[in-house]
This record gives structure tokens, sequence and C-alpha cells, in this order.
């Protein structure tokens, strides 16, 4: 009887053994908790692309850009939250009872471009994760398209958004991958805590996809409202400001995984070409499977912000023009709320389906996205300094110093990018 | 049966395609008679005000109408000029209003430091670009424009329009577009959300249009008429949706108890919770009363 139990013991012991990395998965996310799954439900296709394509290309270098953009980030976020908190409106709304009538038609001009580059990136990456699959983007891309559009308009997007959601941890996979792949922690710190920038080009095109990614247009418009539905009131939004600023940092050391465990695997080989080789940072966590893992998760990403970012857009607009706006409403009751919809859908698919590189559009997007960000950043620096806004919850001087020099900063930056863009300098 | 040759050759008369663009060309002219017979408040803001002698002395800065609950139309009052230090408050007694401008009957004038007197209401800065419901279409709508016309009584606010084309024009040049109404909604259909009387808490001396129906100066309805008792609960659920926290609060709080209780409970606990806590004692005890209260656990 004993003996059986003992020869179980050691049975059971050499499983573990030979199961050491289940052991290190559980472990991991233990330690990181659902702050890591709520902030990984955040990475769309285009961030998890932008990000894995600076490890790749600059192996470690962008860690301590990201270090700042998460300084940024949760700057920003912060005072979005609080204007959702404190005026209970969404910043489409506010952006048109507190500016002139252009400077409304301007901001909602450059979500629409930022968010339809956004919606271009989110098609290209659920063609990048078929691609992987063996299906041709000629059938994924306008397949997804239809099931995107019919879901969301037919009304029953909410049960295919968990599904899609599901897919998505598969991202999860990277923080364990980042640990697994053995990266060199002296190297990963001294890169995360200092400078090690070039003065190319090329680099500075990667820090404002990055910023781009991270600190997108839509996430601004995005937490005002959900802060808005959530009925956040001032009294509570403690606690809420607690949940944003966690937020935002947990989302941000998601992408740092990325960039890491990318780095480690692929790091130097130069940019990316194909979502395949970005799979490749997933081959110490999961082995043979990585491609296949990494192709679900950019799908489920992918397709859940292909619906979300375009209904945002529609939503803001609505909301800045006073026309109707709920998927609840008929074509013929919100054509504007719709026909928006449906316009960024049918352009960002058609772009996707564009002959190239699929991970250089993406990223390309998510430069447009850095361009535009400093330009909304404004209304809402300007929104949040207003006492007759936010009262005695407007940003003091303290705050405004800081996040009139995070929205500057993030500005020249996109301003050399484009000047270097279009004049062929650097 | 067959058609006679002339019959078929006179049905296909230019008469027959006439028809359309007659319609086209009768719905411009009213337009245009239309457009000749009321201000559009968004194209007279901004616009010059000038002496009996033609000499430009001020700008528009807004007009002001007072509530008064007798009048389905509120009567213009005056406007507020663009002056150094703030604006001036110019009675409608001593100016003609047209869309151009504002012309002084006299060139002797007395202007005044504008006091906001109780059911006074600054049009741009209280009612254009801001949300008010239209009881009767049970919808929340922005005003894109407001429309102002010269009533038996003087110059009144007629409605608002709502269309994009409202909107849209108001991005171009002055001189290249007409005030023509596009959907536009009487206001006796509309109810306003205009700051309190007795707030001043939000408000910014120097940047008055911005200080209204936002936080730090609560909001009202500016009357509340028996208008929103009509409601039912399924409107006042549909019109809650698309309001701010103290907006939704004030129609709350105005509508028929029993159904916007009804409506309340379609909330979810938390926005229930906010909404509740901008709610004086009084209201919010009297829909409480209404309300299931919570399950023991």
């Amino acid at each position: 009887m004993s003996t059986t139990v003992v020869q179980k013991d050691r049975s059971a012991g050499q499983s573990w053994k030979r199961h050491r990395w289940l052991v290190r998965i559980v472990a991991i996310v233990a330690i990181f908790g659902p702050g890591l799954i709520a902030a990984n439900a955040g990475n769309d296709a285009g961030g998890v692309l932008t990000y894995a394509s600076a490890g790749a290309q600059f192996g470690y270098r962008t860690l301590f850009v990201m270090l700042l953009i998460t300084v940024a980030l949760v700057v920003v976020q912060e005072m979005c939250s609080r204007l959702g908190a404190y005026t209970g409106e969404g910043l489409g709304a506010l952006i048109r009872e507190q500016f002139s009538i252009r400077s409304t038609t301007l901001a909602m001009l450059l979500l629409l471009i930022a968010n339809a580059g956004l919606t271009v990136s989110e098609f290209a990456g659920v063609g990048a994760a078929m691609e992987i699959l063996g299906v041709s983007v000629y059938i994924s891309v306008p397949v997804a398209a239809v099931v995107v559009w019919g879901l969301t308009v037919l009304g029953s997007y909410s049960k295919a958004e968990r599904l899609f959601l599901i897919l998505g941890l598969a991202f999860l996979a990277y923080p364990i991958a980042a640990f697994l792949a053995h990266p060199g922690a002296k190297q990963v710190a001294s890169n995360l805590f200092f400078p090690h920038f070039l003065a190319t080009h090329a680099f500075l095109f990667l820090v404002v996809a990055l910023i781009g990614t991270t600190i997108t247009p839509y996430m601004q418009f995005y937490v005002a409202s959900a802060v808005v539905d959530k009925g956040v009131r001032p009294a509570s939004y403690r606690s809420e400001r607690i949940d944003t600023v966690s937020g935002a940092i947990w989302s941000d050391i998601v992408s740092i995984f990325i960039i890491i465990a990318t780095a480690a695997a692929v790091g130097g080989t130069g940019p990316l070409q194909s979502a395949k080789e970005a799979a490749q940072a997933l081959v110490p966590a999961v082995g043979r499977f990585a491609p296949q893992l990494f192709a679900a998760g950019l799908l489920g990403a992918s397709l859940l912000a292909a619906s979300v970012v375009p209904l945002s857009t529609s939503y803001a607009v609505a909301e800045a023009t006073g026309t109707p706006r709920s998927v609840s409403a008929s074509l013929r009751e919100a054509p504007l709320f719709y026909g928006l919809f449906t316009l960024q859908i049918v352009v960002g698919a058609g772009i996707a389906l564009a002959p190239g590189n699929l991970v250089s559009l993406v990223v390309n997007a998510q430069v447009l996205n850095g361009i535009i960000t400093p330009l909304l950043l404004t209304y809402v620096l300007i929104l949040a300094n207003r006492t007759s806004v936010l009262g005695a919850a407007a940003n003091g001087r303290t705050f405004r110093t800081i996040a009139t020099i995070c929205v500057s900063v993030v500005g020249i930056l996109s301003f050399i990018v484009l000047l270097q863009t279009f004049t062929g300098l650097g | 049966m067959t058609v006679p040759r002339h019959r078929r050759a006179q049905s296909t008369s230019p008469r027959r395609w006439r028809k359309p663009t007659e319609r086209v060309r009768d719905h411009l002219d009213v337009r245009r008679a239309l457009s000749s017979q009321v201000i559009s408040l968004a194209q007279l803001v901004g616009r010059p005000i000038r002496d009996p002698q033609g000499t430009m002395v001020s700008r528009v800065s807004d007009v002001v109408v007072r509530w008064d609950t007798s009048a389905i139309h509120p009567l213009v009052t005056g406007i507020l000029a663009d002056a150094r230090k703030g604006d001036a408050f110019v009675g409608v007694r001593d100016i003609l209003l047209e869309q151009t401008g504002v012309r002084l009957r006299s060139a002797k004038l007395v202007v005044g430091t504008p006091v906001r007197a109780e059911g006074d209401v600054a049009l741009a800065r209280d009612v254009l670009d801001r949300q008010l419901v239209d009881v009767t279409g049970v919808q929340v709508v922005r005003a894109a424009d407001v429309y102002l016309v010269n009533g038996v009584n003087g110059w009144e606010l007629a409605g608002i329009d709502v269309g994009l084309w409202a909107l849209f024009r108001r991005l171009l040049p002055r001189r290249c577009t007409r005030a023509t109404p596009d959907r536009s909604i009487d206001w006796a259909d509309l109810q306003a959300f205009v700051p309190r009387f007795d707030d001043t808490s939000g408000a910014d001396p120097n940047h008055p249009a911005a200080s209204a129906g936002v936080t730090g100066s609560s909001v009202e309805l500016v009357s509340p008429a028996a208008d929103l008792h009509r409601l039912r609960a399924k409107d006042v659920a549909a019109l809650l949706r698309d309001l701010n926290r103290s907006q939704q609060a004030q129609l709350a709080a105005l509508a028929e108890p029993s159904e916007a209780a009804t409506a309340l409970r379609e909330l979810e606990p938390a926005k229930l919770e906010a909404l509740l806590s901008e709610l004086d004692e009084n209201d919010r005890s009297r829909l409480m009363a209404l309300l299931p209260s919570e399950e023991p656990p």
C-alpha cells in the first residue's frame, strides 16, 4: 500500500518536473493577476504588431521610450476619466459645447482619420492572422468585414465579443515567453531605465508609432465614455482614478513584455516582414504551436477592435452633431451613425486588401495615430484646464505643467517625423 | 384598353417632368421666404453693431430672451455687445435687428453691465450647441442653430434647427450662406436646460459662454410645463439614455413620478445612484419611495 503511494508521489514529482513551464505559468499568472488580463484586452492588432516590430527592429532600445510613454498615458487617461466623471459627458459632447463649431469639426475629422487608420490596421491584423493559418487575405478580410458589420448592426455582437476576448487572451503567453526566453535582466533593466536612443529616422518613426498605438485618440474618447457609462460621480472618482492609473500601467506592462519577448527571440533582425516572424517570440512559451496561438490571439484582438473602433467614432461624431446614436436604432433613424460605421468598415477592409506588407501597413497606421494624437490631446488638455468645466477638479499648476510637457513632447516628435517624411530628410 | 395616341403623347409631355421641378422650386421659394423672415443666431453672433451713421461700434456677442411661462415663444429683451472688459447689454428698444448685424437707433446710447435677471437666457451661451429635449418627438436634440422671428410683440425665439446642413453652413463663410431653416423644431415642443439662476459656482466672468450647462453650474429645465408629464416610462427611458447626469436628474424630477420611477428601474445600479445623488432631498425621497427596495442578501 505504502509502496504504491511512494510510486505515485514519485510519478507526480516527475510529472511536475516535466511540466515545469506549467508551474511557471501558474506562478506568473498568480503574481500579475486579473489586472494583466484586463490590460491585455486593450491590446489590439496594431499594438501587438507595433510592439513586436519595435522588439524585432531595435531590440530593447525602445524600452525607455515605453517608460516615458507610460507616464504620458497615465496623465492623459486620468484627465479623460476625470472629465467623464465630473461632467457626466463624453469627449465628443464636451468638445461641441466648449469649442467653436470649426474646432469641433476639426477634432471630429482628426478622430475619424485616426480611427479609420486603426480600422485599417485591425483588418490588416485579421489578414495577417489568417495568412498564418493558410487563408488568403482576399477571402479572410472581406468575410471579416461582413461578419463584423452584420454582428454589430444586427445586434448579436455581445455574444461574439466574448469569443474574441477569449481568443485575445492568447497574448498572455507574451509575459511567459519573455521570462522563459531568459533575456538578461541587466540588459533589460539598463534599456528600461536609461535611454539608448538612435538618431535615425527609422527609430523616431517607430517611437511615434509606439506613441500612436499606446496613447491612441480612440482610447481617450473611450475612457471618458466608459466612465460616464459606469455612472462614476465626483464623489466616487478617487477609486476610479486608481483603476484608470493602474489600468494604464498594466496595459504598458503587457506592451513591454511583448517588446522584450520579441527582442529576445528575433531582436536586431530588422523590420518584421510578416506576422509569422512576430509569432517566433512565443516559441519559448508554447513551442511549435507559437504561430497558431499568435494567429488566434491576433484574430481575436483584431475582430474585437474592428467593431469597437468604428463604433466609437460613430458615437463620438453623432454625440457632437446631436444626431441619433444607438445600435438599437434603425438605419433610417440613425443614418449618420450607421453611415460612418459602414464607411469605416468598407474603407478599412478595402485598404487592408491593398498588396504589400501587412505589418508595415499596421505600423504606418499607428504613425498616423501618433501624428494626430497631440492635436486631440490639446483639446483634452484645454478642457481639463478649464475651471468652468471641471470646477475645483480642473488641473492644478503642477499637473498642468506635466500634462503640457507630455503633449508638447509628443507634438514635437510627431512634427519632426512628419517633416522628415515629407522632406525626405533625416 | 389602349391609350389613344394623343393621350400618350400628352403623358410624356414636359408637363409631367415639370412637376418635380416645380415642387423643388416651390420648396426653394418657401425656404427663401422663410429665410428672409427669420434671423439665424449662429449667423448673427459676431456680426457688427453699427451706429446710425453706419460706423461699427462693437460686435454682437449674444442675444438675450426672457423666459416667461405665459409666452410660448420667449421675447428678445436685448443683445450682449462685445466690450473691452466683458459684455455690455443693449435693450431691444434701442436696436434694429437684421441678419447682417445690428443697427443702433440712436447715437446716444446707454449701455449697461449685463446683470442676469431671473428668467433671462443668453441664447448663444445657453441654447446654441446645447442639448434640448424635444418633448413631442421624444428625442434629445442638439441645437445647430437658433431662429428668431419678428412676431406681433416684437422679436421672439421661434425655434431651433437640428439639421446637419444648419451645422455645415456655420463652417462656410457667412456671405456664401443663407439662413434657410433645414430641420427646424418649434420652440413650443422643446424643453431647454439652462444654468440655475442662483448658481454661480462655475461661472467664468471672462468667458460666460463657457460656463453654461456644465459642471459647476447646475442646470434646470427652463419651463417645467405639463408637457413633461405626458411622457410615458419608455419615453423617459429613451431620453435618459442621451442626457448627461444633471440633465437626467432634472428630467427624472419633472416627469410624472410613477413613469420616471419605471424608467429609472431600467438603469444600472451605479448610474441610478449617480442620478439620484444629483436630485434634491424631496425629489430623491419621492422617487425612491416608488422604486423597489433592495432585496435582502
